[in-house]
């Protein structure tokens, strides 16, 4: 029993480096500029602005109902100007996420943001969206400000910054989270028959709206169908299985790269596959990315001696 | 101190408090609570737990489903148009964004309407907010001399061919959209013209 409880202390609580939260930040808050600037700005006037097809009233009476909602655009729901003002400030906050300026506010307000856009014009958002918000609200209480940013640099007054540990458990919910994703996409899955008679990548593939990239003539083939099919649910049930044990934990990453390698090349999907591809530097121990440091560092160093050598 | 140290010297900051570890816990276990009764499948638990949890899952934003062409994908290909009656007897038809027919950039950078025009309006789910898309539709072609009388949608589809190893189709040779089903008819008034948000 006592051995039960200290396992669980330490899963949620034993300090680690903040390297790998501190990364996802980074890569999160890149993608979420994306987001913002390449997919939703240019059609902003149609989202969010004066030509948009819904209007509030309708969106009062049918999804709002005068339930408690967040949303800052609502606060001054009649001036154009402010919907500008709140997605420039959104836009701001993500910059600020990136560089890990005031970290945690910078997740509140990059959150805010999206929350509010989400609640204005629900029918654009996928997945991916909803990954963003969901991991972005844990991102505002962790302490992913604690490496590779701005805020620890000031905190430093030095380059050469010593790591900072601290108790992982906003990671490990993280963690939680993007497995049960997996789990629950198998579940899903395997109420079909489609996904078990192999035949699901076949007219995953034949979606007209999805395509994006040209296929070889083989992934296009009956027997690709079915090994294709069932690959994708080897690699997700990997994700909530193999992915927790050390000796298996690359492994199951690797399928999952593949996985959504592979359909990103497929299919698009936005930023859905990047999102959830982001998410796996969760799961990499932040001494394999002090080891992966250490390794550039020395390739560096070698091209350096090299270039000087030949000169 | 450099990486390795730190790990080994664990934290900076103090360690958590059994009754910090327990607020914590306790936080963590609500969140998955709502996660789990979210996407569980309806019924009576549900619907009580949802009474209160909805307003909060809705209104953080954690609200949410992970089906990606789950249970089955879909099998059929469409898109949608709609008419444009206009006074003087004319009509003309507009193309929603059709995906396959923009290059790769434009894809990417337009997904959203893809989701919009593919994933909500042309499902049941979505009618009540018809009428708004057909006043959208109507301002875009308003015309002072010949305004827009009648906006009709038509979901244009065709199923896709199972999988027949002895008539194999490859995706570049998928048949057109032929079968038409107009869906939405709405009669424009004056005042839809003028109508911003």
């Amino acid at each position: 029993m006592k051995s039960i409880w200290e396992t669980w202390n330490r899963f949620w609580f034993k300090p680690i480096p903040s390297t790998s939260i501190a990364l996802f930040r980074i890569l999160l808050a890149a993608i979420i500029l994306v987001l913002e600037l390449v997919q939703l700005l240019p059609d902003f006037d149609f989202y969010y602005g004066k030509c948009a097809p819904v209007s509030n009233r309708l969106m009062e009476m049918i999804m709002w109902q005068k339930k408690p909602i967040l949303d800052l655009f609502l606060l001054n729901p009649d001036n154009l100007l402010w919907y500008q003002i709140v997605f420039a400030l959104t836009v701001i906050a993500s910059i600020s996420l990136l560089v890990g300026y005031r970290t945690r506010l910078s997740a509140c307000l990059t959150w805010l943001g999206l929350v509010s856009m989400h609640q204005q014009f629900p029918w654009i958002d996928n997945g991916g969206d909803g990954f963003i918000r969901i991991t972005l609200f844990w991102l505002m209480f962790s302490n992913a400000g604690d490496s590779l940013s701005v805020d620890r640099f000031l905190e430093a007054k030095t380059a050469l910054l010593p790591e900072k540990s601290a108790p992982p458990w906003i990671q490990r919910v993280l963690q939680v989270f993007v497995s049960f994703t997996y789990l629950y996409a198998v579940l899903s899955k395997l109420h079909g028959s489609m996904w078990t008679n192999g035949s699901a990548f076949y007219y995953c593939i034949r979606l007209k709206d999805f395509y994006h990239f040209p296929l070889p003539g083989f992934v296009e083939g009956l027997s690709a169908s079915g090994i294709f099919s069932y690959f994708a649910l080897i690699a997700e049930t990997g994700m909530f299985t193999l992915v927790w044990f050390p000796p298996t934990r690359n492994l199951a990453l690797l399928l999952g790269a593949c996985l959504h390698l592979g359909i990103d090349w497929c299919m698009n999907l936005g930023l859905f596959e990047t999102v959830f591809l982001a998410s796996y530097v969760l799961f990499i121990p932040p001494s394999d990315w002090h080891y992966l440091a250490q390794r550039l560092k020395q390739f560096y160093c070698y091209c350096q001696r090299k270039t000087i050598s030949a000169s | 101190m450099n990486f390795a140290e730190a790990e080994l010297k664990g934290p900076e900051q103090e360690s958590l408090t059994l009754k910090h570890r327990t607020s914590l816990f306790l936080l963590i276990a609500a969140y998955f609570f709502t996660v789990l009764v979210w996407v569980s499948p309806e019924g009576r638990f549900k619907d009580r737990m949802l009474r209160y949890l909805r307003p909060v899952a809705q209104a953080t934003g954690i609200a949410q489903s992970w089906e990606l062409f789950c249970p089955e994908p879909r099998e059929i290909n469409f898109h949608e148009t709609a008419i444009i009656n206009f006074q003087d007897g004319t009509a003309k038809i507009y193309e929603f964004p059709r995906m396959q027919k923009m290059d790769y950039g434009e894809r990417f950078r337009h997904e959203k309407l893809r989701k919009m025009f593919y994933d909500c309006m042309p499902w049941p789910s979505f009618a009540q907010f018809l009428p708004d898309f057909a006043k959208f539709i109507a301002r875009a072609n308003a015309n002072p001399n010949n305004e827009p009388v009648l906006i009709t949608f038509v979901h244009h589809t065709r199923p896709m061919p199972a999988p027949d190893p002895t008539h194999w189709v490859k995706r570049d040779d998928l048949p057109e959209h032929i079968i038409q089903t107009p869906y939405f008819i709405y009669k424009v008034q004056p005042e839809d013209l003028h109508e911003t948000r």
